[in-house]
C-alpha cells in the first residue's frame, strides 16, 4: 500500500512539473518549425512567471494573471522576432542576450513595483488556481499535432522551416509565417513560467525557471520537433524531476547524500537522453539559416 | 514557324550595380513551341527568365504575353499569367510527401483545411493526363531526381499554367530519365504548352527544341530555327569563337606504372555505401567512373581523399596511392574553398606545405600572389583580381582556379569529381584540355562525373557504379551511350572481355 501511495504520488508530482516543460517545449516548437532557433526559452518563461504573478497579485485572480503571462511572453517574444527576423541577428547570441536581459530586467522592475530584490508577494489561497494547467497543456499538444498535420497554415510553417524558398514562391510571405510562430512561442513558453509561479509555488522567485527552458529545447530535441513524442520526452525529464525531490533526504547506510548532487539528477537524464538514446534527430532543414 | 509569339521580350534590360545583366534583349516565342535559351553561365539567359517569371523587375524595356504588355512584381503575378518555373534546384522540402508539397500551391485561408483525398485524386487525374505518374504519398526524401523533377512540373501543371520555364532540367537526370523527360515535353507541347528550357547542352537543343534563342555576355545574339542550325554553329555562337577539338590522344597508358590501386573497399557512411571495389589506374591514363548520383560516388571520393576520417568499422580494403595526389572535391564551395575569402588565399589553399610559400612560420604572401597572379594568367580567370572574395568569380572561374591549384603541384595522381559541374562550355573546354596536358605528362586521373559525354571523351575506360558496385567495365573502343546508359540505370552488361582489376 505504501508501495502504491509512493507511486501515486510520483505520478502526479510527475505530471505537475511536466506543466511548465510541454508549455515551453509547445512554444519552442512552433518557433523551430518555422525555423527560428529559440534559445530564448528560458527569458520567456521567465518573464510569463513574473508578469503573471504580479497581474495575479493585483488583480487577486490567478487566471488573470494566467493571460497576463501570456500576453508579456508575446511581447517579449516580439521584440525577439523583430532582432532576428527583420534585423537578422544571430539567432544564438540574441536568444543569450535575452536570457540575460530577463535575468536584470526582472529585478529591477521588482525592485520598482515591491521593493524587494526578485521576489513578488505570495498569492492568498483563495485567488489561487482552480484548474489543472497540464490538462489545458495536454489539450495544446493534441491542438497543435492536428492543426500541423491538417491545415493550410499549418502546411506553412513546416515550409518556412524545411524550404522557405518554396514557400515564398508559393506566395505565402515566410517573414510573417515567421513572425507569428515566434510571438506564439512566447506566448506559449510564458505559460510555461506561469504555471511555475501561479501553479507550482504561489509567486515569483528569482531564477525559478532553473534552466528549464533550455530542458524544454531538449525535450523537443529528444521528441524530435514533433508534438507528442515532445510531450513524452517532457514527462521524462519531468519524472527525473520527481525522483529528485523524492530522493532528498534519503540515508544510505546512516549517511544522507548531500541534496546537490540529488539535484543534478534531471540534468544527468538530459544528457544521457540527448546524447545516448536519440538515434538521429533531424532538426528543420532551414533551422537558423537566413532567408 | 507560324503561329502568334505568346512571348516576346522587347528591348530589356536590367543591371545590378554596375554590371549590366541583360541588355536590350529581345526575342520572341510561339505559342505550342518548344524554344531553346542557350548561352554559356553569365550569359544573362536566367536574368531574362527570371524576369519572365517576376523574379526580377526590368529596369528598361517591355515584355509582352499574348500581346499584352505585362510588369510582373512577384512571381505570384506570373503564375496569375499562368507561367510556371522549374528552378535547377527544386522546391520541395524532404521531410514531407509529395502530396503536401503541391497542395503548399494551392490558395486558400489560412486555417482551412486541407482535404488531402480530394485533392490527390484531382492530381492523379492531372499526373495520368501527362503522364506525370508519382507516388504522392512518398516522401520527397524516398523518391529519385527524375521524380521530383516530374513533381515539380506536375506543380505548375496543376496551376493550369500555359507556359513552362525549365531552369536546366536535364543535369541531375540519367540518359533513361532525359528521354522520359523529353518524351513527356513533347505530349505537353501536342496538348498546347509553350515550353522554354534553359540548357547550355546543345545536343538536348538539338533533338528537343523548335527555336533557339543564343545569349552570349547579356544579349541576344539570334533566335534561330532549330532544324535550320547544327550543333557546331549554336557552339560557335555560344561562345563567340571557334571551338578547337580535342586532339586524339598522343600517348598510350603507362602500365608499367600504377598510380592508384583500390583492392577490396568497403566503406559506408550515413546512407551510401560501397562494396568490393577493385580498380587501379595507370599512369597516363584517365579511368571515368559513371553513374547517377547517389550511388556510391560520395564515399568512394571520401575513401580515396580521407580514409582517416572514416570510422574504422565503416572502413575495409586497400587504397594505396604512389607519388603525389591532389583532388578536386565535387562541391567546391563547401569542400575545396573559403568563398569568402580572398582569390589569392584559396589558390595558397592545399599548398600551405610548400617550401617556396614559406619562411619559419611566416608565409611568403608576396610569392603567393606572384603564383596566384601567374595562375589566373594562365587559366584566363576573370575577372583578373586576385584580392576578390572567392564567391564573387562565376562557376566556371572558380572552378578554373580550384583545378589550377591542383595542378599546379605536378601530381601524380587527380582526383576529379565532378570537375565541370556548373561550369560553362568554353570553361569546360578548357579544363579538359588541362585534364589531358596532366595526362600527357605522366599523371594518372580518376574522373567522376555525372555527364556521360563528360566521360566519354576523355576516359580511357569507365567504370560504372551503381548502387555501390561497379556493374560494368568499357573501354574506349566499346564506349556507347546507349550501353552505358543502360549500365547506369542498372542493367547489367556481360562484357565478354571485362577485366575487373
Amino acid at each position: 500500500m505504501d508501495l502504491f501511495l509512493f507511486f501515486t504520488a510520483l505520478f502526479l508530482a510527475t505530471l505537475r512539473l511536466a506543466t511548465p516543460l510541454v508549455f515551453a517545449s509547445l512554444g519552442g516548437m512552433i518557433s523551430e518549425r518555422s525555423g527560428i532557433i529559440n534559445i530564448a526559452l528560458e527569458s520567456f518563461m521567465l518573464m510569463g512567471a513574473f508578469v503573471g504573478a504580479v497581474a495575479a497579485h493585483y488583480s487577486e485572480h490567478a487566471w488573470i494573471g494566467w493571460m497576463a503571462a501570456f500576453l508579456g511572453g508575446l511581447a517579449i517574444a516580439a521584440v525577439y522576432a523583430f532582432f532576428v527576423i527583420e534585423l537578422r541577428a544571430d539567432q544564438i547570441i540574441t536568444g543569450m542576450a535575452f536570457n540575460l536581459l530577463a535575468m536584470g530586467l526582472i529585478p529591477f522592475f521588482s525592485k520598482i513595483l515591491f521593493n524587494s530584490t526578485g521576489s513578488t508577494p505570495s498569492l492568498p489561497l483563495e485567488s489561487r488556481f482552480s484548474f489543472e494547467p497540464l490538462l489545458v497543456a495536454a489539450l495544446l499538444v493534441l491542438a497543435l499535432s492536428w492543426w500541423l498535420k491538417n491545415t493550410r497554415s499549418g502546411l506553412w510553417l513546416l515550409f518556412a522551416g524545411e524550404n522557405p524558398q518554396a514557400l515564398l514562391a508559393s506566395g505565402v510571405s515566410v517573414k510573417k509565417v515567421r513572425w507569428a510562430a515566434v510571438t506564439l512561442s512566447g506566448g506559449f513558453a510564458a505559460w510555461g513560467g506561469a504555471s511555475l509561479s501561479l501553479y507550482l509555488a504561489s509567486s515569483y522567485s528569482p531564477l525559478m525557471t532553473g534552466g528549464r527552458g533550455f530542458m524544454a529545447l531538449a525535450s523537443l530535441i529528444f521528441g524530435k520537433w514533433r508534438p507528442v513524442p515532445t510531450f513524452l520526452a517532457c514527462l521524462l525529464f519531468a519524472l527525473a524531476d520527481a525522483i529528485q525531490i523524492r530522493l532528498q533526504g534519503v540515508q544510505i547506510n546512516g549517511t544522507e547524500i548531500p541534496v546537490q548532487f540529488i539535484q543534478i539528477l534531471p540534468y544527468i537524464v538530459t544528457i544521457i537522453a540527448l546524447a545516448g538514446f536519440i538515434g538521429t534527430s533531424r532538426p528543420p532543414k532551414a533551422l537558423g539559416k537566413e532567408l | 514557324m507560324n503561329g502568334n509569339p505568346i512571348i516576346e521580350f522587347q528591348g530589356v534590360s536590367i543591371s545590378f550595380g554596375d554590371i549590366s545583366a541583360n541588355s536590350e534583349v529581345s526575342f520572341s516565342v510561339s505559342a505550342g513551341t518548344i524554344h531553346g535559351i542557350i548561352g554559356e553561365n553569365g550569359a544573362g539567359k536566367s536574368t531574362a527568365m527570371n524576369i519572365l517569371f517576376g523574379l526580377y523587375l526590368a529596369d528598361q524595356g517591355k515584355v509582352l504575353i499574348k500581346g499584352k504588355p505585362v510588369r510582373f512584381q512577384s512571381s505570384i503575378d506570373a503564375m496569375n499569367e499562368k507561367i510556371g518555373m522549374v528552378h535547377q534546384h527544386f522546391m520541395l522540402a524532404e521531410t514531407l510527401t509529395a502530396l503536401d508539397n503541391i497542395l503548399l500551391y494551392q490558395k486558400g485561408s489560412a486555417f482551412s483545411i486541407l482535404r488531402r483525398d480530394e485533392q490527390k485524386k484531382h492530381l492523379e487525374a492531372i499526373a495520368k493526363r501527362f503522364g506525370f505518374e508519382i507516388d504522392f504519398d512518398a516522401k520527397i526524401s524516398e523518391l529519385s531526381v527524375g521524380a521530383q523533377q516530374r513533381l515539380e512540373i506536375l506543380k505548375i501543371l496543376s496551376q493550369d499554367s500555359e507556359i513552362l520555364i525549365l531552369d536546366e532540367p536535364t543535369a541531375v537526370l540519367t540518359p533513361q530519365e532525359v528521354q522520359d523527360l523529353f518524351c513527356n515535353l513533347q505530349k505537353l507541347k501536342s496538348e498546347g504548352k509553350t515550353i522554354l528550357i534553359i540548357t547550355h547542352k546543345l545536343k538536348e537543343v538539338m533533338s528537343l527544341t523548335d527555336s533557339v534563342t543564343v545569349f552570349r555576355a547579356g544579349k541576344v545574339i539570334t533566335t534561330k530555327v532549330t532544324s535550320e542550325s547544327n550543333l557546331a554553329e549554336l557552339a560557335e555562337l555560344m561562345v563567340g569563337h571557334r571551338l578547337v577539338t580535342p586532339q586524339e590522344r598522343s600517348t598510350a597508358a603507362d602500365s608499367s606504372q600504377t598510380v592508384l590501386r583500390v583492392s577490396n573497399l568497403n566503406a559506408q557512411m550515413n546512407s551510401s555505401k560501397i562494396h568490393d571495389i577493385n580498380f587501379h589506374v595507370h599512369g597516363k591514363e584517365i579511368v571515368g567512373i559513371a553513374g547517377v548520383e547517389g550511388n556510391g560516388q560520395d564515399i568512394l571520393v571520401r575513401s580515396l581523399i580521407d580514409k582517416q576520417g572514416l570510422n574504422k568499422k565503416n572502413f575495409s580494403g586497400e587504397v594505396s596511392v604512389s607519388g603525389t595526389m591532389v583532388s578536386f572535391p565535387e562541391d567546391r564551395l563547401r569542400f575545396g574553398c573559403l568563398p569568402s575569402r580572398p582569390v589569392w588565399e584559396n589558390f595558397f589553399l592545399g599548398q600551405q606545405g610548400l617550401a617556396k610559400f614559406n619562411w619559419g612560420p611566416f608565409i611568403r604572401k608576396t610569392e603567393i600572389l606572384k603564383s596566384t597572379k601567374r595562375a589566373i594568367e594562365n587559366y584566363d580567370i576573370r575577372p583578373t583580381n586576385e584580392f576578390l572574395p572567392f564567391e564573387k568569380l562565376s562557376g566556371g572561374n572558380q572552378q578554373k582556379l580550384v583545378v589550377a591549384r591542383a595542378l599546379s603541384q605536378n601530381p601524380h595522381f587527380i582526383l576529379a569529381a565532378q570537375p565541370t559541374r556548373g561550369v560553362d562550355i568554353g570553361a569546360i573546354h578548357f579544363i579538359h584540355n588541362e585534364l589531358r596536358a596532366a595526362r600527357d605528362h605522366g599523371a594518372g586521373v580518376l574522373l567522376i562525373s555525372s555527364e556521360l559525354d563528360e566521360l566519354m571523351t576523355l576516359s580511357d575506360r569507365i567504370l560504372v557504379l551503381y548502387k555501390g558496385r561497379f556493374i560494368a567495365e568499357f573501354h574506349r573502343e566499346n564506349f556507347s551511350e546507349i550501353t552505358i546508359g543502360a549500365a547506369m540505370g542498372g542493367v547489367e552488361v556481360i562484357t565478354k572481355n571485362a577485366e575487373f582489376l
